[in-house]
Order: C-alpha cells, then sequence, then structure tokens
C-alpha cells in the first residue's frame, strides 16, 4: 500500500491526508462537544 | 547495516530567503527548527519564575515578592513548562526528525504544520501578558481548580483562551503526525520498522488527540460558569466542584505521558547507538508504550485520593497505577539490557540517556509510592509530589530532550558540538538538579505544603540547599545555549554517519540535510535496527 501511495504519489496521497484529518478533528471535535453536552442538565 | 536503495537527495536545494522564509514556512525542517527555539525560549522564561520561586524560598518568611505574584509564578511556570518548553519541543523535534526517519520528503499537511506553530506565539503573549494586568496573572496552579481559579481577575478569559489556542495547536500538530507516518512512509518503512522514536511520537499524538479536547472541554465549562452563568462546577447551582478534577485528570494524567512517551522515544533511539547494538526487545517497547498509553486513560484518580472518592474507586485506580509499573519496567529492562555488553562509548547524549534512567526511574519510584493510596493521604499535596513530577518531568523528560539536541544537532547544523563543554553542562545539570529535587522528599515527608511562599522554620535547611541547587542548575543551562550557539555558527565538520553506531534514515542524508530530503522515496529492504 505504502509503495502504491508512493508511485501514484501527489494527487492520491494529498487526498488521503486530508481524508486523515478531516477524521481525526471530527473526532476531537466530537469528544470536545460531547463532553460539554454530557454534563448539561 | 540497513540496506537503503537509492536515499534521493535533491540537489536543487531552493530555499525562500528572509522573514517569509519562518512566517510562511511550510518546510518540515523550518517548522521544526522554529518549534526548538520557542521551546528554548520557552524554557528560559519558565525558568527565570523558577528562579523567583526558589529565591522566595531559600529563607523562611516573605522576601521578595507578595503572596499573590508568588502563587502566579508557580501557577504560569508549570503551564509555560508544559505548555510551551517541554511539549513544543517534542513537537518540535518531531517535525525535524520524522519525516527524514521514515523517508517522507515532508509532513502531511504542510500549511497545517505552520499553523499549528504559529498559534503558539499568539496564545503565549495572551497567557504571559495577564502578568501585567490587572489584578495579575492567574494563581490557581495549573491545575485550575475552582472555585479557585474562578476567583482570578481579569486574567480569567485570557487564560482560557491561551488554553484553549494551545490545545487546537497540540491537536493539529497530532493529526499531521498520525497522518504522516500513515500515509508517507517510504516502500519498505513498514510499522515494525519504524524507529521507537516514531512510534512513540504516533501514540503520543493519538493520547493528545483523546485528551486535548477534554481539557478544552472543561476549560469551556469554566468559562461559562463564570461569564454565562452556567452550574458545571458551582454547588450552588446544582453542579460539582470536584467534577471539574475528575475532567481536568482525565486529561491531566495522559498528559503526563505526552510529556513522557517521546522522552521514551528519544532514549530508544540513543541508547543503542552508543551502545552498538539493537535495541534489546523492540516489539516489546512498542507494545509496552501502547500499553502505557491505554492505561493513562484508567488512573487519573490517583490525582484525587483525597477528595472522598468510595473505596471501590480508591482501590481501582490504586491497583491501575501499579499495573502502570509493568510496561514502564519493561521499558527500563529493555534500555538496561541494550547497553549489556555493548561496546558503549560515554558521548554527552548518552550520558544524558543514562541518567535519563537512573532518574526518571526514581521519579517512577516515587510515583508509585503516591499511587498507593492510604500512603497518599500523607503524601498529598506536599513537596514529596513536587520532587516526584520534577524528577519525572526535568531530569525525565528535559533531560531526554538535551540527550536528543547532542544528538542531532551535528545533523541539523553539519557541525558538531563542543564535546567537553557539553560534558560540562551534563555534569552540571545532573549535580545541580540533584541538589534542587532530592532535598525536596524529605521537605514533603516531613509535611511541607506546596505552593506556599512562606514555610515554618524547621524547613529552612533544605529549602536553602533546594535553591542553591536551582541556581547553579538555572545558570548552567546558559552553558547549553553557548554551546548550541556555538555549535549553529560553526565547529567541527559532521558526516552524514555523525555517530559510528546510528542506525536508520535519516543517517543517509547529509549533515545537513539538503532543504528538500527524499523528493522521490527510498527504499528500505532490510530493518533499520540491524547491527
Amino acid at each position: 500500500m505504502v509503495k502504491k501511495v508512493f508511485r501514484n504519489n501527489n494527487e492520491m496521497v494529498k487526498k488521503r491526508n486530508t481524508r486523515f484529518a478531516l477524521i481525526l478533528g471530527l473526532i476531537a471535535f466530537s469528544l470536545y462537544a460531547g463532553f460539554i453536552l454530557s454534563f448539561m442538565k | 547495516m540497513s540496506t537503503i536503495a537509492h536515499a534521493d537527495h535533491d540537489h536543487h536545494d531552493h530555499k525562500p530567503t528572509g522573514i517569509k522564509r519562518w512566517l510562511f514556512s511550510t518546510n518540515h525542517k523550518d517548522i521544526g527548527t522554529m518549534y526548538l527555539v520557542f521551546s528554548l525560549i520557552m524554557f528560559f522564561v519558565g525558568g527565570s519564575m523558577a528562579m523567583i520561586i526558589r529565591a522566595e524560598l531559600f529563607q523562611p518568611g516573605l522576601q521578595f515578592v507578595d503572596p499573590q505574584f508568588y502563587n502566579s509564578m508557580v501557577t504560569v511556570h508549570a503551564l509555560v513548562m508544559i505548555f510551551g518548553a517541554v511539549m513544543p519541543a517534542g513537537v518540535g523535534l518531531a517535525n525535524w526528525m520524522i519525516p527524514i526517519m521514515i523517508g517522507a520528503p515532508d509532513m502531511a499537511l504542510p500549511r497545517m504544520n505552520n499553523m499549528s506553530f504559529w498559534i503558539m506565539p499568539f496564545a503565549f503573549a495572551l497567557l504571559l501578558g495577564t502578568l501585567f494586568m490587572e489584578g495579575g496573572g492567574p494563581a490557581s496552579g495549573w491545575t485550575m481548580y475552582p472555585p479557585l481559579v474562578l476567583q482570578t481577575g481579569k486574567a480569567f478569559p485570557y487564560l482560557i483562551f491561551a488554553v484553549h489556542f494551545l490545545g487546537i495547536s497540540s491537536i493539529m500538530g497530532s493529526i499531521n503526525i498520525i497522518a504522516t507516518v500513515f500515509n508517507m512512509r517510504a516502500p519498505g518503512m513498514t510499522l515494525m520498522r519504524l524507529p521507537l522514536f516514531v512510534w512513540t511520537w504516533v501514540i503520543t499524538a493519538f493520547l493528545l488527540i483523546a485528551s486535548m479536547p477534554v481539557l478544552a472541554g472543561a476549560v469551556t465549562m469554566l468559562l461559562t460558569d463564570k461569564y454565562f452563568g452556567t452550574s458545571f462546577f458551582n454547588a450552588a447551582g446544582g453542579g460539582d466542584p470536584v467534577l471539574f478534577q475528575h475532567i481536568f485528570w482525565f486529561f491531566g494524567h495522559p498528559e503526563v505521558y505526552i510529556l513522557a512517551l517521546p522522552a521514551f522515544g528519544i532514549i530508544s533511539q540513543i541508547i543503542p547507538t552508543f551502545a552498538r547494538k539493537p535495541l534489546f526487545g523492540y516489539a516489546s517497547m512498542v507494545y509496552a508504550t501502547a500499553s502505557i498509553a491505554i492505561l493513562s486513560f484508567f488512573v487519573w484518580g490517583h490525582h484525587m485520593f483525597t477528595v472522598g472518592l468510595p473505596i471501590t474507586g480508591e482501590l481501582f485506580f490504586m491497583y491501575m497505577t501499579m499495573l502502570i509499573a509493568v510496561p514502564t519496567g519493561v521499558k527500563v529492562f529493555n534500555w538496561v539490557a541494550t547497553m549489556w555488553k555493548g561496546a558503549m562509548t560515554f558521548e554527552a547524549p548518552m550520558l544524558f540517556s543514562i541518567a535519563f534512567v537512573i532518574l526518571f526511574t526514581i521519579g517512577g519510584f516515587s510515583g508509585l509510592m503516591l499511587g498507593i493510596t492510604p500512603v497518599d493521604f500523607q503524601y498529598h499535596n506536599t513537596y514529596f509530589v513536587v520532587a516526584h513530577f520534577h524528577y519525572v518531568l526535568l531530569t525525565g523528560a528535559v533531560f531526554a530532550l538535551m540527550a536528543s539536541v547532542y544528538y542531532w544537532i551535528p545533523k541539523w547544523t553539519g557541525n558538531m558540538y563542543d564535546e567537553k563543554l557539553a560534558k560540562i553542562h551534563f555534569w552540571l545539570s545532573t549535580i545541580f538538579a540533584n541538589i534542587l529535587f532530592f532535598p525536596q522528599h524529605f521537605l514533603g515527608l516531613a509535611g511541607m505544603p506546596r505552593r506556599i511562599p512562606d514555610y515554618s522554620v524547621q524547613f529552612t535547611d533544605f529549602n536553602m540547599i533546594s535553591s542553591l541547587g536551582g541556581f547553579g542548575y538555572g545558570i548552567s543551562q546558559l552553558l547549553f545555549v553557548y554551546i548550541v550557539i556555538k555549535c549553529v555558527l560553526g565547529g567541527k565538520k559532521a558526516t552524514s554517519q555523525v555517530w559510528e553506531g546510528g542506525r536508520g534514515l535519516e543517517w543517509t542524508l547529509s549533515s545537513p540535510p539538503p532543504y528538500h530530503s527524499f523528493t522521490t522515496p527510498p527504499k528500505v529492504t532490510k530493518t533499520l535496527m540491524d547491527y
């Protein structure tokens, strides 16, 4: 997989990087909002 | 020797110049350098606050500062050292080293990388600016416990926003590291061939993503409690101040490992190099790191044994804390086993690493003592705690960072540092750090509370010794700055290998490496740990 990414290089890698950033960012934000919401009465 | 086919170097080494190079940089090496320089500056800002603290505690009675300012110093010293010195230093090293260790051309998200860095000076401008405000800086301790923290004056919203910004910066940095390691590795660089430093950083990045939002949530709730009429932590409105402690330490304990794991990674790189042997138990090191990270989310209660937890809760947190000693013990065993029968030499990085193994273990043992519930009732909130976490963070994390600078600075600058001066720096640091912190164990056992500007006369002698150690340690670090500047400006030229025993992709690049390295990926065909 790693080899393939490098051969096809830029665009595919960029897309995967952006997808990673979005997913991880979403997880972080959900944790933040979830924590606050869970303590609301 | 590792077999690395075609480690390509870009010879068209175009480099932007002037202020734009740094302001708009997307180059991992430049951003890494900025992180490291920022961290060094913050190390001295936080250090100067420590000097004020130790000067005030040199004798009983109030000498130099009023108690409110003293408490501000204690609070801001901790925030600066944790979020401004140790964490950014780790991120700086990650920026510099991860791409060249895994054969990537840069970090996965270079623009986000730039933003992660440039948020930090603004965050610290907010935080440090509070010291000059009416009512002074935050003085509640870095833990920001309500209701005390809600008494902070105008500094309060600045403190909260500074913490938010630092959290955002750390999360973006972590996303970048994870994306880089998972997507940008060179062909043949399988996960179980990753250098330990990279492994520890990936795990740290996951810890950051899981724990930083929790801190951000907690401080947002503080903000709304103070300004928007909510009662998350206000007992009068149906809230619970102890809830904040639970949430804070759910972040706070993983944070300890966020500071410590990259240090473990550094030591795991350096010891094999200078023992000229592969790291003992590579796989067990990876699993131990992951175990420590997972367990760190289940031990937060050991910071609050005295708040009145149910006995089952206290026992749970005590046993979980004891459990963390197992993977940590595996690591210490592996470092010692790596040195066993190695052809060791004792250059500055190795000296700092050996000191780390010994002194971090002392900090670990006092941590175990604090983790025993009934015993903690005596030690809680005393100088024993201060001694414990400084052994972990100063002679642990900071010593590892010093080791890493001496280890990699020839690669970064292309010049060897002054070994003789570095050894003097090592001995001064080690001796003074112990004079500074070891007596604090005795002060704590004798009952001296932490976070106080004045104390009973029976604590005077140990406090004087501790302060002398503190001043000595502080002055010794000026030597470190001199050694670094001298090395940046010139010195004996470093080879690309730098250290005879160094293994890994970073040593295949020239010293200093080209501005754009691995623009075509190297091919890693055999384990990099091979000797």
